[in-house]
């Protein structure tokens, strides 16, 4: 199976009942496998040719021929939405962060002029066990001001 | 890493003629496959050949339109519905139902037949899209039939559908020049052993030329057993003006017979009449323009 992990492409075997959290999980990605089983928290959030979906729900082979992008390719350290998840304290437990970071760096490539009610709209399905909620919506609005001053993205 | 899921065959068919003849064969039809892998993962168990409809040809159709009717292909996502804007405007129940899904990311990948299929009595598609007298195509050996979704559902996990059949796609007609729908659903009443842990309702509500007196009604209730229409309740409104005290008693009649108690009734007749009142005030509220001046502009292409 030939397909594009944050822009690296990869040739994989790939047994039909691996789910693609578990893929991803194989290649060193922080996936967690839908820990709620249900696809409900959004923990196991991946964007699928832009597209956000529940990796703990999709077969591997779903993503045959397509582009997959995680926390890690869309969020890396030093980018401007991991920064800003760091200066408000909003990655302190690595459990929905991954795909907090997810949704939140989806919304802002979709409209980088995000306001607040937007910014809570993108994170409806995202579950925090924290009730973290605040500094993320908070980072999410610090990240789209620096990303419109010329941040890039 | 050792996967959650057991081992199962896997096929994608390229057309219609090759589903068939395996869904003959006894491979088991996946489209978005969230309920399946949900269960897949609950369990551990599962069928031991899926086939996707995901390449096959022409599965997906997607088509709004308050003249020619709502289209929805095997292969569409219920999350497309969403920004379609008749399907906001005109198909309000069903655009309703799919705004309370999911979490997005789960109506990315859930489709909408592949929830009509599943045949639970807790989903709330089947609700809205029968309300908007949904019709499903099916492909089978010997070509292709339609099935009304009112005849579609036997009993929890039971449909009309012989093994070697496929749905291809669900169909709901335009709702008329002066029609309004609406769906309404309560989550999580479960009070006692035996009560539904969810209830849906949805309603249409359609004028005549004269937008004086109703010409048509549907009432659907889900979650109790499988969803379906109340024919009685439903002919109680036609020929009628509206008024609250009369959308109050086709609830009740509707409810007539339902194995329904306490709290959990009296939720079940605020929900129908709740839809049916929305329905009504969509009807009335709807005489638009810009629909009228876009409905035109169509016809003229």
């Amino acid at each position: 199976m030939r397909f594009i992990v944050n822009g690296v492409e990869r040739e994989l075997e790939v047994p039909p009942h691996r789910l693609l959290s578990e893929l991803l999980h194989d290649l060193g990605l922080n996936v967690p496998p839908a820990p709620c089983c249900d696809g409900d928290c959004g923990a196991g959030m991946v964007l699928v040719d832009g597209m956000p979906v529940e990796a703990g729900l999709t077969l591997a082979w779903r993503a045959r021929g397509r582009a997959v992008e995680t926390a890690e390719g869309l969020a890396p350290p030093g980018s401007p939405v991991a920064r800003a998840f760091a200066a408000a304290g909003a990655d302190a437990c690595p459990h929905c962060t991954p795909g907090v970071l997810v949704a939140a760096a989806q919304a802002l490539r979709v409209n980088p002029w995000i306001t607040e009610d937007e910014a809570r709209a993108a994170l409806m399905g995202n579950l925090c066990r924290c009730g973290g909620y605040v500094p993320q919506v908070a980072a999410i609005l610090a990240a789209a001001g620096e990303i419109q001053t010329g941040g890039g993205a | 890493m050792a996967s959650e899921l057991p081992p199962f065959e896997w096929a994608e068919p390229a057309d219609l003629t090759q589903a068939v003849a395996l869904a003959a064969a006894g491979w088991v039809p996946v489209a978005g496959g969230v309920d399946l892998v949900r269960a897949m993962r609950r369990t551990g168990q599962g069928p031991a050949r899926l086939m996707s409809v995901d390449r096959i040809a022409g599965l997906d159709a997607f088509h709004g339109h308050p003249r020619y009717g709502l289209r929805i292909g095997a292969r569409i996502r219920a999350g497309r519905l969403l920004p379609d804007i008749w399907t906001g405007k005109r198909f309000a129940a069903v655009h309703e139902s799919v705004e309370q899904f999911d979490a997005p990311h789960v109506a990315n990948m859930g489709t909408v037949v592949g929830n009509l299929c599943a045949a639970r009595a807790d989903h709330d598609l089947p609700v809205s899209l029968m309300a908007m007298k949904g019709e499903l195509t099916v492909a089978g050996p010997s070509g292709t039939r339609q099935v009304p979704l009112t005849a579609f559902y036997r009993a929890p996990g039971a449909t009309a559908l012989t093994p070697a059949e496929i749905v291809t796609e669900v169909f709901c007609p335009g709702p008329g020049t002066d029609g309004g729908s609406a769906f309404k659903k309560l989550d999580l009443i479960r009070r006692r052993a035996g009560d539904p842990g969810r209830l849906s309702a949805a309603a249409t509500v359609i004028y005549g030329t004269e937008r004086e007196r109703i010409v048509e009604a549907t009432l659907v209730l889900g979650g109790v057993a499988m969803p379906r229409r109340f024919a009685a309740a439903e002919a109680m409104l036609v020929g009628e003006l509206p008024a609250p005290d009369l959308f109050t008693a086709a609830a009740e009649a509707a409810l007539t017979g339902l194995p329904l108690s306490g709290v959990i009734r009296a939720q079940a007749r605020a929900l129908l009449r709740d839809a049916l009142m929305q329905a009504n005030a969509r009807a009335q509220a709807r005489h638009d323009h810009f629909d009228d001046a876009a409905e035109i502009a169509q016809e003229a292409l």
